[in-house]
């Protein structure tokens, strides 16, 4: 268990964000999840505020202003977020894509599932 | 032979002309052959070179008129000895002009003869008998017969046979030289051969005299003659030496073959061929660009294709996925009223999101499949009709536009409609302020085989369209024409995010280009350019 661990979703999708929070909630009540709706104001907030350090972040491809990879590396070039864990959390599951996050720093890749059920399933065994 | 004769020698010196038996001698002894017979056709006298030509010694007192015994006369019937010559001059009692015989040796073989019959009277006048002269012409005849079949060759030959002496005068001249030259023989012999040679080519004489004089041959000399009539033909020449018996050259005989109609059949293949080749290596270049296009067709085909899969397995996944999602969350919740509303609501949301891309996939695929109304396009009245298709909106958000005069291309109406329109849709949904639009309109001249806008070389208009506009950031001026990609939230500008990458396929039809340039709130440029009705010659669209 993760108990009192933070974690950061970097989606631009308001429907995604609500879900993802709400399985998360279920699957583990301990942790609390910030949501940011960019890249851009992802990565803003994450330089300027010394204080948030998640201990995962979840992190969407397709996203307006600053996609998914280009956030990727700016989060890998903020010191106290080198180690932390990102992970894919994306509707695409092409090798392409899971090769180059991978390549980027990337620690997971999780693709986006249709079913609430399926969801539940995947993240209870990410977090187990 | 007569024994009476036969020990007497004209070497003797008793034999001399007083000697009484000189003239026996002297008969007996002379390389003609020479015999004599009575009235009554009896041999009684003959000499060596009787015998020699007869092939056998007469039978006295039995063989008459002549010492063979098979003759014939020219025509091949066969002669009896009282119908030969000797036997009709004492017949007629008068010497005769004989007729050539020929006899049949003992051995088989032939030998033509000339006879010579003269009758010998006594002092009383009375006939005695005659004396008869036999000439051997077997080998006058062969040789006659030889030159006649030489001369035959000569006269039925097609090419032309000259002969000439060193000095370069025509000595013969045969019926095919008439005809190829036009000159008969009695006008050519005697003249000299440069008649023949073009004023130009002169100088070729000497050349081939001097080679003659070596005794070589010139062979397949292939040269340019002139008739009697000025025409230049064109000839091949085969010219040999002529040697007398001691070897000398002193002359030469030339073998002129009229190559006119070779050439002229050479020349027409040359060009033929030359045509032929020209023609294909058009119809190379006509291939080659038609397989460029098409497949240049396919790589977009395929691109498309690569395209729609992408965008099936992305964005249309993503309100599929939510619908099931908020299907299962709506079950779950079933007895919270509120929570079935806002999934329900969601569902339906989603649902109508999936409508709206569905229906600008079908949209966008669209452009590839319908068939494209080719004509020209006067683009200020397509900007007035989309002016017209967005007054509302214009009206509403105070737009305003700065517009030069348009040109008129080549395309299809309803698609540069479309483009215009969905730039105008753009520049007024992405602005925070009163939107102005500028579009400015100029001819550039696009070189070389690669450039920047992938563009077949040519002169091409360019419409630049300026918006005051958001904008955004240069590195995403590629992605800005990707279908479904969007730049900005969704919920807070509306659309599908398919807009500019129709407006890219347009222009791409329209064998032009398209690009982008912008910065963020400093508004966006779009740089079209379209060909030229003389680039887009080579360059036609491909009707579907």
């Amino acid at each position: 268990m993760n108990n009192g661990k933070t974690c950061l979703l970097i989606d631009d999708d308001i429907d995604d964000q609500e879900i993802f929070t709400l399985v998360l909630k279920s699957v583990n009540p301990s942790i609390s999840c910030i949501v940011a709706h960019d890249g851009v104001e992802a990565v803003s907030r994450l330089t300027s505020e010394a204080t948030l350090n998640p201990d995962y972040i979840f992190l969407d491809l397709n996203m307006p202003r600053m996609d998914g990879k280009e956030c990727l590396q700016e989060i890998r070039k903020i010191d106290r977020l080198r180690q932390t864990p990102v992970i894919i959390y994306s509707t695409s599951s092409e090798q392409k894509d899971i090769v180059e996050t991978q390549s980027l720093g990337a620690s997971d890749y999780l693709e986006k599932q249709s079913s609430v059920e399926d969801l539940k399933r995947m993240l209870a065994h990410f977090f187990k | 032979m007569n024994d009476a004769f036969n020990d007497n020698h004209l070497s003797s010196p008793e034999a001399g002309p007083g000697h009484p038996n000189f003239y026996v001698n002297l008969f007996n002894n002379l390389p003609v052959a020479l015999y004599y017979c009575d009235k009554e056709g009896y041999i009684s006298q003959y000499n060596e070179a009787a015998v020699a030509l007869w092939g056998r010694e007469p039978v006295k007192g039995t063989d008459r008129w002549i010492g063979s015994l098979e003759l014939y006369r020219a025509d091949g019937s066969r002669l009896q000895p009282d119908e030969s010559p000797l036997a009709l001059a004492v017949r007629a009692g008068h010497a005769i002009i004989a007729e050539e015989v020929s006899i049949v040796r003992p051995d088989g073989t032939t030998r033509v003869i000339m006879a010579s019959p003269r009758l010998i009277h006594d002092a009383a006048g009375g006939l005695l008998g005659a004396v008869n002269m036999l000439t051997d012409i077997t080998e006058r005849r062969h040789t006659e017969v030889r030159m006649a079949h030489l001369a035959a060759i000569v006269d039925s030959s097609d090419d032309a046979i000259i002969s000439k002496t060193l000095d370069g005068t025509i000595t013969s001249w045969n019926d095919a030289a008439e005809r190829i030259l036009g000159y008969t023989a009695t006008e050519a012999i005697g003249r000299p051969i440069t008649m023949l040679i073009p004023p130009d080519r002169l100088n070729e004489e000497p050349q081939i005299v001097q080679r003659l004089t070596r005794g070589e041959r010139v062979d397949h000399f292939e040269t340019q003659r002139v008739t009697k009539h000025g025409a230049i033909i064109d000839v091949s020449l085969t010219i040999s030496p002529v040697k007398s018996k001691d070897g000398r050259v002193i002359g030469a005989s030339k073998i002129l073959r009229d190559i006119t109609l070779q050439k002229e059949t050479e020349r027409l293949i040359r060009e033929s061929e030359t045509r032929f080749k020209i023609k294909l290596e058009q119809e190379v270049v006509q291939r080659t660009g038609e397989l460029l296009r098409t497949n240049e067709e396919l790589e977009r085909s395929n691109h498309e294709l690569e395209q729609y899969a992408y965008i099936a397995s992305h964005d249309l996944q993503e309100p599929l996925r939510k619908i099931q999602t908020f299907a299962d969350l709506l079950k779950s919740s079933l007895h919270d009223e509120a929570a079935v509303e806002l999934y329900f609501n969601k569902i339906n949301v989603s649902a109508q999101r999936m409508s709206s891309l569905i229906k600008d996939v079908l949209n966008y695929s669209k452009l590839s499949r319908t068939e494209s109304v080719w004509q020209r396009v006067d683009l200020n009245q397509v900007l007035l009709e989309v002016k017209s298709d967005f007054e509302l909106l214009i009206e509403q958000r105070r737009a305003t536009f700065t517009v030069d005069h348009l040109p008129e291309i080549e395309g299809d109406t309803q698609q540069l409609r479309q483009l215009l329109g969905n730039l105008v849709s753009n520049a007024i949904k992405f602005c925070e302020q009163e939107p102005h639009i500028q579009i400015f309109t100029s001819i550039v001249q696009v070189a070389g085989d690669t450039n920047e806008y992938d563009l077949y070389p040519g002169q091409y208009v360019q419409l630049e369209f300026i918006d005051n506009g958001i904008g955004f950031e240069q590195k995403y001026a590629d992605q800005v024409f990707v279908v479904f990609k969007r730049l900005n939230h969704r919920h807070h500008y509306s659309g599908t995010g398919i807009g500019l990458a129709l407006c890219k396929k347009i222009v791409e039809r329209h064998k032009g280009a398209i690009k982008a340039s912008s910065q963020p709130g400093k508004g966006a440029a779009f740089q079209m350019l379209f060909p030229l009705p003389q680039t887009m010659g080579s360059n036609r669209p491909t009707q579907p």
